[in-house]
Protein backbone atom coordinates (compact mmCIF):
# COMPACT_ATOMS: atom_id res chain seq x y z
CA UNK A 1 0.00 0.00 0.00
CA UNK A 2 1.25 3.22 -0.93
CA UNK A 3 -0.35 5.65 1.27
CA UNK A 4 -3.97 7.12 1.73
CA UNK A 5 -4.74 8.59 -1.06
CA UNK A 6 -3.26 5.64 -3.41
CA UNK A 7 -6.11 2.90 -2.11
CA UNK A 8 -9.44 2.43 -2.66
CA UNK A 9 -11.39 3.70 1.11
CA UNK A 10 -11.99 0.02 2.93
CA UNK A 11 -9.53 -2.45 1.36
CA UNK A 12 -6.65 0.19 2.70
CA UNK A 13 -7.47 -1.64 5.88
CA UNK A 14 -8.33 -5.06 5.46
CA UNK A 15 -5.77 -7.86 6.96
CA UNK A 16 -4.50 -9.71 3.60
CA UNK A 17 -4.00 -12.60 5.92
CA UNK A 18 -6.45 -12.87 7.94
CA UNK A 19 -7.62 -16.35 8.43
CA UNK A 20 -4.18 -17.82 7.78
CA UNK A 21 -3.02 -20.05 10.59
CA UNK A 22 -0.71 -17.67 13.19
CA UNK A 23 1.70 -20.69 13.85
CA UNK A 24 3.12 -24.02 12.59
CA UNK A 25 3.66 -27.02 13.84
CA UNK A 26 7.64 -28.18 12.73
CA UNK A 27 8.92 -31.58 13.97
CA UNK A 28 11.45 -31.89 16.68
CA UNK A 29 10.69 -28.31 17.28
CA UNK A 30 7.33 -27.27 18.08
CA UNK A 31 4.98 -24.77 17.37
CA UNK A 32 6.47 -21.76 15.94
CA UNK A 33 4.72 -18.21 15.00
CA UNK A 34 4.60 -17.49 11.21
CA UNK A 35 5.44 -14.53 9.93
CA UNK A 36 3.35 -13.61 7.09
CA UNK A 37 4.97 -10.79 4.20
CA UNK A 38 3.44 -9.23 1.16
CA UNK A 39 5.61 -10.75 -1.78
CA UNK A 40 3.53 -9.42 -4.55
CA UNK A 41 3.30 -5.99 -6.26
CA UNK A 42 0.57 -3.68 -4.17
CA UNK A 43 -2.23 -2.67 -6.09
CA UNK A 44 -2.23 0.08 -8.85
CA UNK A 45 -3.45 3.52 -7.49
CA UNK A 46 -5.76 4.92 -9.37
CA UNK A 47 -5.16 7.60 -11.78
CA UNK A 48 -7.41 10.31 -13.53
CA UNK A 49 -7.31 12.48 -16.68
CA UNK A 50 -7.82 15.50 -13.89
CA UNK A 51 -4.68 14.38 -11.98
CA UNK A 52 -1.72 16.62 -11.55
CA UNK A 53 1.63 14.93 -11.14
CA UNK A 54 5.21 15.93 -10.60
CA UNK A 55 8.87 13.68 -10.01
CA UNK A 56 8.66 12.76 -6.11
CA UNK A 57 11.96 14.37 -4.54
CA UNK A 58 13.47 11.00 -4.28
CA UNK A 59 13.81 10.00 -7.73
CA UNK A 60 16.91 11.89 -9.20
CA UNK A 61 16.57 11.12 -13.35
CA UNK A 62 19.42 11.50 -15.96
CA UNK A 63 18.56 11.49 -20.00
CA UNK A 64 20.82 9.22 -22.05
CA UNK A 65 19.89 9.51 -25.96
CA UNK A 66 15.95 8.61 -26.32
CA UNK A 67 15.93 7.19 -22.80
CA UNK A 68 15.76 7.92 -19.69
CA UNK A 69 17.46 6.11 -16.19
CA UNK A 70 15.64 6.99 -12.87
CA UNK A 71 16.87 6.14 -9.98
CA UNK A 72 14.56 6.07 -6.55
CA UNK A 73 16.94 6.32 -3.42
CA UNK A 74 14.83 5.51 -0.83
CA UNK A 75 14.36 1.71 -2.13
CA UNK A 76 18.01 2.41 -4.13
CA UNK A 77 15.84 0.88 -7.67
CA UNK A 78 16.77 2.33 -10.99
CA UNK A 79 14.41 2.17 -13.54
CA UNK A 80 15.15 2.29 -17.72
CA UNK A 81 12.36 4.48 -19.34
CA UNK A 82 11.88 4.14 -23.50
CA UNK A 83 11.41 6.72 -25.10
CA UNK A 84 7.58 7.39 -25.00
CA UNK A 85 8.04 6.73 -21.31
CA UNK A 86 10.76 8.95 -21.15
CA UNK A 87 9.02 11.84 -23.06
CA UNK A 88 6.29 11.35 -20.36
CA UNK A 89 8.19 11.22 -17.88
CA UNK A 90 9.58 14.79 -18.87
CA UNK A 91 5.94 16.07 -19.67
CA UNK A 92 5.10 15.54 -15.30
CA UNK A 93 5.83 19.43 -14.54
CA UNK A 94 3.21 19.59 -11.35
CA UNK A 95 1.19 21.69 -14.31
CA UNK A 96 -0.28 20.23 -16.71
CA UNK A 97 -2.84 17.39 -16.21
CA UNK A 98 -2.96 13.62 -17.04
CA UNK A 99 -5.10 14.07 -19.83
CA UNK A 100 -2.97 17.01 -20.96
CA UNK A 101 0.04 15.43 -21.26
CA UNK A 102 -1.42 12.43 -22.99
CA UNK A 103 -2.94 14.66 -25.29
CA UNK A 104 0.38 15.93 -26.10
CA UNK A 105 1.71 12.97 -26.47
CA UNK A 106 -0.69 11.74 -28.88
CA UNK A 107 -0.38 14.24 -31.23
CA UNK A 108 3.08 13.89 -31.22
CA UNK A 109 3.21 10.48 -32.00
CA UNK A 110 -0.25 10.96 -34.34
CA UNK A 111 -2.32 8.37 -32.83
CA UNK A 112 -5.50 9.03 -31.14
CA UNK A 113 -5.35 9.31 -27.55
CA UNK A 114 -7.64 6.52 -26.97
CA UNK A 115 -5.02 4.12 -28.36
CA UNK A 116 -2.72 5.22 -25.70
CA UNK A 117 -4.49 6.06 -22.64
CA UNK A 118 -4.57 2.57 -21.00
CA UNK A 119 -0.87 1.66 -21.51
CA UNK A 120 -0.06 5.17 -20.39
CA UNK A 121 -2.30 5.85 -17.75
CA UNK A 122 -1.02 2.20 -15.69
CA UNK A 123 2.75 3.46 -16.41
CA UNK A 124 1.76 6.76 -14.56
CA UNK A 125 -0.17 4.54 -11.60
CA UNK A 126 2.47 2.64 -11.66
CA UNK A 127 5.08 4.82 -11.06
CA UNK A 128 2.96 6.85 -8.38
CA UNK A 129 2.64 3.13 -6.75
CA UNK A 130 6.53 2.98 -7.19
CA UNK A 131 7.00 6.21 -5.24
CA UNK A 132 8.60 7.79 -8.64
CA UNK A 133 5.95 10.48 -9.12
CA UNK A 134 3.74 12.47 -6.46
CA UNK A 135 0.27 13.90 -6.70
CA UNK A 136 0.52 17.53 -7.09
CA UNK A 137 -3.20 18.21 -7.29
CA UNK A 138 -6.45 17.65 -9.23
CA UNK A 139 -7.99 19.85 -12.36
CA UNK A 140 -11.63 20.36 -11.31
CA UNK A 141 -12.40 20.74 -14.72
CA UNK A 142 -12.06 17.41 -15.43
CA UNK A 143 -13.23 14.23 -13.87
CA UNK A 144 -11.63 12.96 -11.13
CA UNK A 145 -9.82 9.85 -10.71
CA UNK A 146 -11.55 6.56 -10.68
CA UNK A 147 -14.37 8.47 -12.98
CA UNK A 148 -15.74 6.46 -15.89
CA UNK A 149 -17.11 9.29 -17.64
CA UNK A 150 -14.98 11.75 -19.84
CA UNK A 151 -11.69 10.62 -21.59
CA UNK A 152 -9.27 9.27 -20.73
CA UNK A 153 -11.34 6.71 -19.37
CA UNK A 154 -8.37 4.72 -16.81
CA UNK A 155 -8.55 0.94 -16.99
CA UNK A 156 -7.51 -0.80 -13.99
CA UNK A 157 -5.48 -3.87 -14.72
CA UNK A 158 -4.96 -4.90 -11.58
CA UNK A 159 -6.37 -6.60 -8.48
CA UNK A 160 -8.34 -5.18 -6.28
CA UNK A 161 -11.09 -4.53 -9.19
CA UNK A 162 -11.54 -1.19 -9.61
CA UNK A 163 -15.31 -0.41 -8.65
CA UNK B 1 33.81 -20.04 15.59
CA UNK B 2 36.86 -17.63 16.11
CA UNK B 3 39.92 -18.15 18.64
CA UNK B 4 39.51 -13.71 18.68
CA UNK B 5 36.84 -11.52 17.77
CA UNK B 6 36.62 -7.65 18.18
CA UNK B 7 34.83 -4.67 17.15
CA UNK B 8 36.60 -1.67 15.67
CA UNK B 9 35.11 1.67 15.41
CA UNK B 10 36.31 3.27 11.86
CA UNK B 11 34.87 6.96 10.37
CA UNK B 12 31.94 5.85 12.79
CA UNK B 13 30.93 2.58 12.15
CA UNK B 14 31.19 -0.38 14.31
CA UNK B 15 32.87 -3.43 12.36
CA UNK B 16 33.32 -7.16 13.99
CA UNK B 17 36.46 -8.66 13.00
CA UNK B 18 37.34 -12.44 13.49
CA UNK B 19 40.80 -13.83 13.47
CA UNK B 20 43.17 -16.86 14.54
CA UNK B 21 45.82 -13.82 14.24
CA UNK B 22 46.80 -12.55 17.64
CA UNK B 23 48.93 -9.60 15.92
CA UNK B 24 46.20 -8.31 14.20
CA UNK B 25 44.16 -8.50 17.29
CA UNK B 26 46.83 -5.92 18.84
CA UNK B 27 47.46 -4.11 15.81
CA UNK B 28 43.36 -3.53 16.28
CA UNK B 29 43.75 -2.44 19.63
CA UNK B 30 43.86 1.32 19.19
CA UNK B 31 39.69 0.56 17.35
CA UNK B 32 38.99 -1.42 19.52
CA UNK B 33 35.36 -0.10 20.85
CA UNK B 34 33.25 -0.98 24.04
CA UNK B 35 30.83 -2.86 21.58
CA UNK B 36 29.19 -6.59 22.07
CA UNK B 37 30.37 -8.37 19.25
CA UNK B 38 27.89 -9.81 16.57
CA UNK B 39 28.14 -11.48 13.87
CA UNK B 40 31.49 -11.31 11.99
CA UNK B 41 32.10 -8.72 9.16
CA UNK B 42 35.24 -9.69 8.19
CA UNK B 43 37.21 -12.73 9.42
CA UNK B 44 40.96 -13.76 8.80
CA UNK B 45 42.10 -17.56 9.02
CA UNK B 46 45.45 -17.08 8.79
CA UNK B 47 46.23 -21.21 10.11
CA UNK B 48 43.17 -23.02 8.78
CA UNK B 49 42.84 -26.91 10.26
CA UNK B 50 44.54 -29.34 7.90
CA UNK B 51 42.91 -31.94 6.62
CA UNK B 52 44.52 -34.99 7.85
CA UNK B 53 44.51 -37.35 5.07
CA UNK B 54 47.53 -36.76 3.60
CA UNK B 55 46.53 -36.41 -0.05
CA UNK B 56 43.77 -34.21 0.45
CA UNK B 57 44.45 -30.84 -0.64
CA UNK B 58 46.13 -28.32 1.64
CA UNK B 59 43.86 -25.54 2.70
CA UNK B 60 45.07 -21.76 2.07
CA UNK B 61 44.64 -19.19 4.30
CA UNK B 62 41.55 -17.11 3.87
CA UNK B 63 40.03 -13.78 3.85
CA UNK B 64 35.88 -13.73 4.70
CA UNK B 65 32.85 -11.67 4.40
CA UNK B 66 30.71 -13.54 7.25
CA UNK B 67 31.76 -16.92 6.53
CA UNK B 68 32.20 -16.63 2.53
CA UNK B 69 35.75 -16.99 2.05
CA UNK B 70 36.39 -14.16 -0.80
CA UNK B 71 40.69 -14.85 -1.17
CA UNK B 72 42.48 -17.59 -0.31
CA UNK B 73 46.10 -17.05 -0.80
CA UNK B 74 49.33 -19.00 0.52
CA UNK B 75 50.79 -15.55 2.19
CA UNK B 76 48.74 -14.09 5.29
CA UNK B 77 50.12 -11.01 5.13
CA UNK B 78 48.66 -10.16 1.67
CA UNK B 79 45.41 -11.19 3.38
CA UNK B 80 45.95 -9.17 6.49
CA UNK B 81 46.53 -5.90 3.88
CA UNK B 82 43.16 -6.62 1.95
CA UNK B 83 41.57 -7.18 5.11
CA UNK B 84 43.14 -3.52 6.40
CA UNK B 85 42.03 -1.95 3.19
CA UNK B 86 38.75 -3.48 3.32
CA UNK B 87 37.25 -1.70 6.68
CA UNK B 88 38.56 1.22 5.12
CA UNK B 89 36.44 0.61 2.31
CA UNK B 90 33.47 -0.69 3.89
CA UNK B 91 33.30 2.49 6.51
CA UNK B 92 35.07 5.80 4.62
CA UNK B 93 32.62 8.12 3.01
CA UNK B 94 33.06 8.30 -0.67
CA UNK B 95 34.81 11.92 -1.37
CA UNK B 96 32.56 13.97 -3.48
CA UNK B 97 32.56 13.16 -7.75
CA UNK B 98 33.54 9.81 -7.13
CA UNK B 99 31.84 6.30 -6.84
CA UNK B 100 31.96 3.33 -5.12
CA UNK B 101 31.21 0.54 -6.84
CA UNK B 102 31.21 -3.21 -6.37
CA UNK B 103 34.28 -5.29 -8.01
CA UNK B 104 37.72 -5.72 -7.52
CA UNK B 105 40.58 -4.05 -9.31
CA UNK B 106 43.28 -6.39 -11.59
CA UNK B 107 46.12 -4.61 -12.22
CA UNK B 108 48.18 -5.60 -15.52
CA UNK B 109 50.40 -3.39 -17.11
CA UNK B 110 49.89 -0.18 -14.82
CA UNK B 111 46.49 -0.33 -15.63
CA UNK B 112 43.11 -1.76 -14.06
CA UNK B 113 40.55 -3.81 -14.78
CA UNK B 114 37.06 -3.44 -12.44
CA UNK B 115 35.67 -7.25 -12.35
CA UNK B 116 32.74 -8.31 -10.36
CA UNK B 117 34.31 -9.46 -7.10
CA UNK B 118 32.55 -13.35 -6.72
CA UNK B 119 33.72 -13.88 -10.24
CA UNK B 120 37.21 -14.17 -8.47
CA UNK B 121 36.49 -16.13 -5.79
CA UNK B 122 37.75 -19.68 -7.37
CA UNK B 123 40.36 -18.05 -8.99
CA UNK B 124 44.02 -18.72 -8.04
CA UNK B 125 45.74 -15.75 -7.49
CA UNK B 126 48.98 -17.52 -8.29
CA UNK B 127 47.38 -18.28 -11.85
CA UNK B 128 46.44 -14.80 -12.21
CA UNK B 129 49.90 -13.87 -11.19
CA UNK B 130 51.82 -16.08 -14.01
CA UNK B 131 49.61 -13.79 -16.83
CA UNK B 132 50.87 -10.83 -14.47
CA UNK B 133 47.82 -9.72 -13.29
CA UNK B 134 47.59 -8.84 -9.56
CA UNK B 135 44.68 -8.99 -7.48
CA UNK B 136 43.71 -5.92 -5.47
CA UNK B 137 41.13 -7.87 -3.26
CA UNK B 138 38.54 -6.08 -1.63
CA UNK B 139 34.46 -5.85 -2.44
CA UNK B 140 34.23 -2.49 -3.71
CA UNK B 141 36.35 0.68 -5.31
CA UNK B 142 36.59 4.08 -5.85
CA UNK B 143 36.05 5.12 -9.17
CA UNK B 144 37.37 9.02 -10.31
CA UNK B 145 34.86 9.47 -13.08
CA UNK B 146 36.58 12.68 -13.98
CA UNK B 147 39.96 11.05 -14.60
CA UNK B 148 38.69 7.46 -15.27
CA UNK B 149 41.04 6.37 -12.66
CA UNK B 150 40.31 3.65 -9.62
CA UNK B 151 41.42 4.46 -6.05
CA UNK B 152 42.45 1.74 -4.40
CA UNK B 153 41.92 1.80 -0.15
CA UNK B 154 44.38 2.57 1.69
CA UNK B 155 45.11 0.05 4.51
CA UNK B 156 43.46 1.28 8.06
CA UNK B 157 45.92 3.23 9.98
CA UNK B 158 47.30 4.96 6.49
CA UNK B 159 46.62 8.99 6.26
CA UNK B 160 48.61 8.79 2.57
CA UNK B 161 46.01 9.25 -0.53
CA UNK B 162 45.08 5.33 -2.39
CA UNK B 163 47.08 4.94 -5.15
CA UNK B 164 45.41 5.17 -8.48
CA UNK B 165 45.31 3.52 -11.30
CA UNK B 166 44.28 4.02 -14.89
CA UNK B 167 40.43 2.51 -15.87
CA UNK B 168 41.41 -0.23 -18.53
CA UNK B 169 37.59 -1.68 -18.08
CA UNK B 170 35.16 -2.36 -16.20
CA UNK B 171 32.81 -5.62 -16.16
CA UNK B 172 29.21 -6.77 -14.68
CA UNK B 173 27.59 -9.68 -14.88
CA UNK B 174 24.85 -10.46 -16.73
CA UNK B 175 23.04 -13.91 -18.03
CA UNK B 176 23.54 -13.30 -21.67
CA UNK B 177 26.26 -10.99 -22.38
CA UNK B 178 25.50 -11.36 -26.00
CA UNK B 179 22.25 -9.06 -26.05
CA UNK B 180 22.73 -5.83 -26.79
CA UNK B 181 22.36 -3.10 -23.89
CA UNK B 182 21.75 0.26 -24.50
CA UNK B 183 23.78 3.54 -22.21
CA UNK B 184 20.81 3.56 -19.78
CA UNK B 185 20.92 -0.42 -19.28
CA UNK B 186 24.14 0.07 -18.26
CA UNK B 187 23.61 3.10 -16.12
CA UNK B 188 20.84 1.41 -14.37
CA UNK B 189 23.01 -2.16 -13.90
CA UNK B 190 25.62 0.28 -13.13
CA UNK B 191 23.60 2.61 -10.27
CA UNK B 192 22.58 -1.15 -8.71
CA UNK B 193 26.51 -1.60 -8.31
CA UNK B 194 27.25 1.92 -6.44
CA UNK B 195 27.64 1.93 -3.15
CA UNK B 196 25.82 4.23 -1.21
CA UNK B 197 27.18 6.05 2.12
CA UNK B 198 25.03 5.28 4.87
CA UNK B 199 24.19 8.79 5.45
CA UNK B 200 21.76 9.87 3.26
CA UNK B 201 23.15 11.48 -0.21
CA UNK B 202 22.84 14.96 0.06
CA UNK B 203 22.95 15.28 -3.83
CA UNK B 204 21.72 12.34 -5.53
CA UNK B 205 21.73 13.69 -8.46
CA UNK B 206 24.91 13.89 -9.03
CA UNK B 207 24.77 9.87 -8.29
CA UNK B 208 22.94 9.36 -11.53
CA UNK B 209 24.61 12.01 -13.32
CA UNK B 210 28.33 10.41 -12.32
CA UNK B 211 27.11 6.62 -13.17
CA UNK B 212 25.79 8.27 -16.61
CA UNK B 213 29.15 10.00 -17.20
CA UNK B 214 31.31 6.58 -16.53
CA UNK B 215 28.87 4.84 -19.26
CA UNK B 216 29.27 7.61 -21.83
CA UNK B 217 33.32 7.54 -21.39
CA UNK B 218 33.62 3.73 -21.20
CA UNK B 219 30.85 0.89 -21.79
CA UNK B 220 30.79 -1.93 -19.34
CA UNK B 221 32.13 -5.31 -20.23
CA UNK B 222 29.42 -8.13 -19.97
CA UNK B 223 30.75 -10.89 -18.79
CA UNK B 224 28.87 -14.53 -18.14
CA UNK B 225 28.30 -15.68 -14.28
CA UNK B 226 30.49 -19.01 -13.96
CA UNK B 227 34.15 -19.23 -13.68
CA UNK B 228 34.76 -20.28 -17.25
CA UNK B 229 33.32 -17.00 -18.59
CA UNK B 230 35.68 -15.19 -16.81
CA UNK B 231 38.52 -17.33 -17.62
CA UNK B 232 37.79 -17.15 -21.24
CA UNK B 233 37.51 -12.88 -20.55
CA UNK B 234 40.91 -13.57 -18.95
CA UNK B 235 42.47 -15.20 -21.69
CA UNK B 236 40.44 -12.56 -24.30
CA UNK B 237 42.54 -9.46 -22.07
CA UNK B 238 45.44 -10.87 -21.47
CA UNK B 239 46.16 -13.70 -22.84
CA UNK B 240 47.26 -17.27 -21.45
Amino acid sequence: MNGADDVNGADDTADPFAGRPETVHIEGVGEVPVVYTENEEAPLPPVGPADIFVISPEATWVVLGDEVVVHHAASSTSHVLDRVAALLWQCLDAESTLHDVLSDLADAFGVPLDGIVSDLATVVATWKRDGLVVHAGSSPSLPPAGSRSGAPAVRHLVDPPNN
Amino acid sequence: MWPHSLVIGAHGSAVTIGTDDPGLVGFLEPWRIDEPTSIVDFGLETAPAQPTERSAPRILPSLKHGSEPIARVEDPTFLRDALLRMIVAATSPVPDGLLRVNGTVLESGGVGHLVPEPNLRTVSHRALGRRGITAHVGQTVLVDVGTLEVVLDVPLGTDAPGPRLALASWWMNHRDPTIPTTPAEDVARLLGNVVVDAEPVADQASLCSLAARLVTSMRPRYVAFGRQSLENELTALFGR
